[in-house]
């Protein structure tokens, strides 16, 4: 007998770590989703009750793939009529395909040492199962629910719960995706080289949004959502174990490591967001900054960056900046520039409007603020407004600012972010010697400021002086992530104001890290821009009404 | 194999009555080489919008049934091995690099008349 806690944890682990692996290498036998989530669904329990009575095994993963393929076995033969169910077309792939017909035949002879060939050939099988679920055919909310069910295991009433849908909603979504993948006949396979790119731009979407969509809940359902962040990051180590060759797969992975480094200070006790000015720098996880970095560096050197290689530079220059004097705003604005390249988004080129503030100053930011504005695309984006205001505040003109402000107020949908936005307003009148209005949360920013004052000697009136980002910039950019569809980059970025001085050691190695990646900068491997597709991420989810008409 | 109809989505279907060989030569192309290929089972051209009546239980109507910028111009069934290939397919006919768009749905069943 094994104690009953070890085994549960045991099976509890397996079902974290192999899940995917596991369903993966069934479906090839039962060549149907639904079938092959039962058998594994049944081995699991199944495990529960053996590994009691027989002792964990040695390779859990290799013991539930055999229990499940041999239930699928079981049942495709027991009903016949089973195997004429519209198939999963799974297509062949030499020593795979080879394994599996080998297996059907000789059922449990050998089974073992077929195990020990199929978890060799497993990659393949894992990268099958998250390529069908981010199928551009399936619609995304679709892909996601498919991927957190069938690559990540997630019970449905999980999914339902983390996505703030009933139960019965979300099971209709996941069961109206597998019928759509069986009917329209969806190949359980690996994109050819020739659509992989998009196809892999799919998948690493639906991995950005869980993350942001678990990262960004300050509330409800937080601790359903904290496991969004930590599959999210799970599912980027997987890819990064698949395709090891994919420079995005890295960049993403590192934009996830350094975003989920402020997971513990983004939040203060009551659930509020905390302007980055004020998050407690010492609580960061360095180790995961320092393993970010380590990776963007890889990647800037491997060839043309990609987006989410120069999102994660970015927002890992301003975590690293010791202090926000420090922070090295020419390099953000090149990483900028590059970013508008391969991501010609108006929102990118809105968020470069702030770093460009620090190094050009504040008109010429502004300059290109308005021309956004005039270009409509970002018409009833409420940062637009709120950046212009900050701008505008600190070129001393108030009225406009102020005006700029309201026009923000009126587009903020969370509460949060309206009292912050109260609170600036407010400042800004109170600066004019002009308050008449209270607000909410304005006795509380204002506190807040006194005791930054007080905490680190800061100068009220310059420190206004010099943020460039009071829109967006007082909360992390990505709390807008997910209710505009589209990620500013980078998640926090703007944001970013260091007002803590770091340990002088640690702002030594902060520095040095800045300079690994500026002396990319200054020689860069491949100094062209790289070459653009005619369609740029054409699934990335901008709100279709915004999506801006690419020429060509 | 499995069959998937291909709805054509343009401003208007080039097929006039009074249209000219010049007029078809790009749909015409696109129809010879899938024909070519041995994927193609069937293909319809529709005429224009202006031809199109409508028919709802309380009237009959001048135009395509949804007031569109697009109207179905045609459709064909092509045979494929799955959705990609299908997809490719689709996705290779003019009309999608010229504006307009195709909607690709399996089929479920045919029928046609005995000869």
């Amino acid at each position: 007998m094994t104690d009953a806690a070890a085994v549960e944890a045991a099976v509890t682990d397996a079902h974290r770590r192999d899940w995917a692996w596991v369903l993966a290498a069934t479906v090839r036998v039962a060549r149907d989703l639904d079938l092959a989530e039962d058998c594994v669904q049944e081995a699991y329990a199944a495990a529960l009750r053996t590994w009691a009575s027989a002792g964990i095994p040695d390779n859990p993963a290799a013991w539930l793939t055999t229990t499940a393929r041999r239930r699928a076995i079981d049942d495709l033969r027991r009903d016949a009529s089973l195997r004429s169910r519209l198939p999963l077309l799974v297509e062949p792939s030499g020593a795979l395909d080879e394994a599996a017909a080998r297996e059907r035949q000789q059922q449990r002879e050998h089974a073992e040492a077929e195990e020990d060939a199929l978890r060799a050939a497993a990659p393949d099988e894992r990268l099958r199962l998250i390529f069908i679920c981010c199928h551009p055919a399936l619609a995304q909310e679709a892909q996601v629910a498919l991927t957190l069910r069938l690559v990540c295991g997630v019970a449905v009433s999980d999914i339902a719960r983390a996505f703030l849908v009933s139960e019965p909603t979300m099971a209709a979504r996941i069961t109206r995706a597998k019928k759509k993948i069986s009917t329209a006949r969806i190949p359980y396979r690996i994109p050819s080289p020739g659509e992989l790119p998009d196809r892999l731009r799919g998948a690493l979407a639906v991995i950005h949004l869980l993350f942001t969509t678990g990262h960004t809940a300050p509330s409800g359902a937080s601790l359903v959502r904290a496991d969004l962040v930590d599959r999210a990051m799970r599912l980027a180590r997987m890819l990064r174990e698949l395709m090891p060759a994919s420079s995005d797969v890295h960049g993403l992975y590192a934009l996830l490591l350094v975003t989920d480094a402020r997971r513990a200070t983004r939040v203060d006790a009551d659930g509020r967001l905390v302007r980055l000015a004020d998050q407690d720098r010492s609580r960061w996880d360095r180790g995961a900054l320092a393993e970010a970095h380590d990776v963007i560096v890889g990647c800037l050197q491997a060839g043309p960056p990609g987006r989410y290689a120069l999102q994660a530079a970015i927002a890992s220059l301003y975590a690293e900046a010791p202090t926000y004097e420090e922070t090295d705003w020419p390099q953000i604005v090149a990483l900028y520039d590059r970013l508008t390249v391969v991501w010609p988004s108006p929102i990118v080129a809105l968020n470069r409007a702030v770093p460009l503030a620090m190094v050009a100053g504040p008109e010429v930011a502004l300059a290109e603020v308005e021309r956004l504005e005039r270009d409509g695309r970002l018409s009833g984006y409420q940062y637009l407004p709120a950046i212009k205001a900050d701008l505008l505040s600190r070129l001393g003109r108030a009225g406009e600012a102020a005006d700029a402000y309201r026009q923000a107020l009126a587009l903020a949908a969370n509460e949060a972010e309206r009292a912050f936005l109260t609170g600036q307003l407010d400042g800004l009148l109170w600066a004019d010697g002009s308050l008449a209005v209270g607000g909410a949360g304005v006795g509380d920013n204002r506190r807040h400021r006194r005791d930054e004052e007080r905490d680190h000697g800061h100068d009220h009136r310059r420190e206004d002086r010099e943020a460039p980002d009071q829109g967006p910039g007082r909360h992390d950019q990505d709390q807008a992530d997910a209710h505009q569809g589209e990620v500013g980059p980078p998640p926090g970025g703007q944001a970013e104001r260091a007002g803590l001085a770091l340990p002088a050691a640690r702002r030594r190695r902060g520095a040095a890290r800045r300079r690994a990646v500026m002396r990319f900068l200054r020689h860069p491997p491949h100094a062209e821009p790289p070459s653009l597709p005619g369609v740029l991420y054409p699934r990335w989810p901008l709100p279709r009404r915004s999506r801006p008409s690419r020429p060509g | 194999m499995a069959q998937y109809a291909i709805l054509i989505y343009t401003h208007d279907s080039a097929h006039a009555p009074d249209a000219t060989p010049d007029d078809l030569e790009t749909c015409d192309r696109h129809s010879d080489e899938l024909a070519a290929s041995g994927s193609m089972v069937m293909a319809y051209a529709l005429t224009p919008r202006d031809m199109a009546t409508s028919v709802r239980a309380d009237a009959i109507t001048d135009g395509p049934f949804l007031d569109s910028k697009e109207v179905v111009a045609g459709f064909y069934v092509i045979e494929a091995p799955d959705l990609d290939a299908a997809l490719a397919i689709a996705g290779s006919n003019p009309v999608v690099r010229d504006g307009g768009g195709v909607e690709v749905r399996p089929v479920h069943s045919a029928w046609t008349a005995p000869q």
